[in-house]
């Protein structure tokens, strides 16, 4: 019960950029600026909630930080059509220097903040529901509300015009523009619902079952949601499944601590399960294409 | 204008434009930016000591920023210098503390090479998943990026902890295979003339050797080179294991100079300034090891400002960052200028 709960709450923080970054591939973006947006957007949640005592303007901070931050993305590779790479990286190693510079500017203090007059986001309690109060009761209003978001993902994904957009932005653009949908404007469209998506996931980081800032706390999280993104090559069902199977992976080390193994270790496996399940695509895909030719 | 001049005109121009803006930062602080510039400079050029120290602090960021300059130029991602660095580091430091008694000549030579070839080897291995299976190879570093520092990590803690005071290290090396500490208050160390060598090498291999013109075009035009007769696979994973090991030399470098010992935070975030360096230039070996030496006189100063006006050294940083964004919107419009004038004349 304990890695089942501690999954779903990992789970959470990877799926809603991996969401968010499978369209961005869809349509031929692959977002790797997903670990800055996710720390920027938990920084912005907790000075947002400091300032208001409301988990609310929190999330909204979170929301805005994101969105600007991916706005510069999306100037820099949509409309002067930079290297992804170069313009990712550069903004990941902004968003790690510039929480740190807010931290001592801001609140004085070095590598992390805490405060009581920060409000958490509230959790959802269901009631006495016997033997389901483990599976249902006491989840963060995020983990319910990810979970609409990934049946409306599923849907809009397969059944809408938008969807197809999405897909077609990235497999043809040319004719996507000829029919008279802006590609540019989908492009954006994707970056834009994205950078909500991440706010989301920054601010479930920092004041979802905490209430604390930490320097550089997304450790790796942003980089295993574009990992599964990768993994999913814009397949809605392979990204989610990766995804699950990653965020698995983390609770379970987390979990093994209290049984005494080093925590040290423990952390290395979601980041060997995917090394394993990179090198496992690339060896299936290259054998089928020696198949076919 | 040539493309040469062109490029050089654009990165310099960049990095005026984000000396302004940091300027702009710095009077966010209450202080003339007159003035903070001033403390930077004085604090890291100040006197024969702070000189040492800027390029203690050189060395590895330009050992790193030369290791992503080189793989990035072949057209191949490597972002695990920083695993590379810890891994090599670490294995160093290992022999370090578990090999006594061997004449200084030998260790020494023993701990270069061994920081060499791990270091490369922990390249290759991405390298070759990327050339052979067409695994993406920068999430895969980055990945790598993470095991490594959790394994060293973890070893710092179980095996090789330290019994000599404070934690989150292994012992003191085997004296054996220091490289001595030229001046007592600072960290510059002889393992510089070996640095010196290594960026040597590494200029002559990019800028006047073979390889170095067929990674460029490898890079430029993939399809060209292979007609050309190079070989894209090997050289991608020359270039990559060649990557690999100057991170590993930068690793290896702070162990056996600098502390003696590997610590958990031994390189805080060096491969990530050094590619940022290495994008600001476009890759080229000289703008690296100009830019690398910038960044140390600015990041040394930083401190001593932070010191002094209280403005955090992170700006430092930040100024970097949006040079390269001025350095990538500069090169697209100007390419847009290009081809504007191409369609007209």
């Amino acid at each position: 019960m304990y890695i089942y709960r501690s999954t779903i709450n990992t789970l959470v923080l990877i799926l809603l950029p991996a969401l968010g970054g499978m369209w961005t591939l869809q349509t031929g973006m692959l977002n790797i600026s997903q670990e800055g947006s996710m720390l920027v957007a938990a920084f912005f949640a907790v000075f947002g909630s400091y300032i208001f005592s409301s988990f609310w303007m929190g999330l909204f901070f979170a929301i805005i930080a994101s969105l600007v931050f991916n706005l510069i993305y999306a100037l820099f590779c949509v409309n002067l059509r930079a290297n992804i790479w170069v313009i990712g990286m550069a903004l990941n190693i902004l968003a790690s220097s510039l929480t740190i510079l807010l931290l001592k500017s801001i609140f004085g203090v070095k590598g992390s903040f805490t405060s009581d007059r920060i409000q958490q986001i509230p959790f959802v309690h269901l009631g006495n529901l016997g033997i389901f109060n483990g599976v249902f009761n006491d989840f963060s209003s995020i983990v319910w509300l990810t979970l609409i978001l990934v049946i409306l993902f599923k849907y809009i994904d397969s059944h809408t015009t938008f969807g197809l957009h999405l897909k077609a932005a990235g497999k043809n653009w040319r004719a996507l523009d000829s029919a008279g949908v802006s590609s540019i404007k989908v492009r954006y469209m994707s970056i834009l619902i994205n950078a909500v998506l991440v706010g989301i996931s920054g601010a479930y980081l920092s004041i979802g079952y905490l209430k604390l800032f930490n320097k550089d706390m997304s450790a790796g999280r942003g980089w295993i949601a574009v990992a599964a993104v990768i993994f999913g090559n814009g397949n809605f069902t392979w990204t989610i499944i990766a995804t699950v199977a990653f965020g698995f992976m983390d609770a379970l080390g987390i979990s093994l601590q209290t049984y005494g193994l080093n925590s040290n270790l423990t952390m290395m496996f979601p980041y060997l399960a995917i090394v394993a399940a990179l090198i496992y695509q690339g060896v299936k895909s290259s054998k089928e294409k020696a198949i076919e030719e | 204008m040539s493309e040469k001049y062109r490029g050089f005109l654009i990165v310099v121009i960049s990095f005026f434009l984000s000396l302004v803006l940091g300027g702009f930062l710095i009077m966010l602080y209450k202080v003339s930016p007159i003035e903070g510039y001033k403390v930077m400079i004085f604090g890291a050029l100040g006197s024969r000591y702070m000189i040492y120290s800027t390029l203690a602090r050189m060395v590895p960021i330009l050992l790193t920023g030369l290791a992503i300059a080189i793989s990035f130029h072949a057209g191949i991602w490597n972002i695990g210098a920083q695993g590379q660095l810890y891994l090599a580091a670490f294995v160093v430091a290992a022999m370090g503390v578990s090999f006594h008694d061997i004449p200084t000549a030998i260790y020494l030579t023993l701990g270069v090479a061994l920081g060499l070839a791990i270091g490369g080897l922990w390249a290759w291995l991405p390298g070759y998943l990327r050339v052979k299976y067409n695994v993406n190879e920068v999430v895969l570093t980055i990945m790598l990026n993470s095991i490594a520092i959790y394994f060293t990590t973890y070893m710092t803690n179980g095996p090789f902890r330290t019994s000599q005071g404070s934690l989150g290290a292994t012992n003191v090396i085997d004296k054996g295979m220091w490289f001595n500490h030229i001046s007592p208050l600072s960290n510059l160390n002889t393992g510089v003339f070996v640095a010196i060598v290594a960026v040597a090498l590494i200029v002559y291999l990019m800028l006047f050797a073979k390889h170095g013109y067929e990674w460029k075009m490898m890079r430029l035009n993939p399809r060209f080179s292979v007609y050309g007769g190079v070989s894209v696979k090997q050289n991608m994973i020359l270039a990559m294991v060649i990557s690999g090991m100057l991170a590993g030399l930068a690793g290896m470098l702070l162990v056996m100079g600098d502390y003696h010992r590997f610590l958990n935070g031994i390189s805080p975030g060096y491969s990530w300034t050094g590619m940022i360096l290495a994008m600001m230039v476009n890759y080229d070996p000289i703008g690296v090891i100009i830019t690398s030496f910038i960044y140390a006189v600015m990041t040394s100063g930083g401190l001593r400002m932070e010191l002094i006006l209280g403005i955090p050294q992170e700006l430092v940083q930040i100024i970097f960052v949006a040079s390269v964004m001025f350095v990538t919107a500069g090169y697209a419009l100007a390419n847009k200028v290009a081809n504007r004038m191409q369609e007209e004349g």
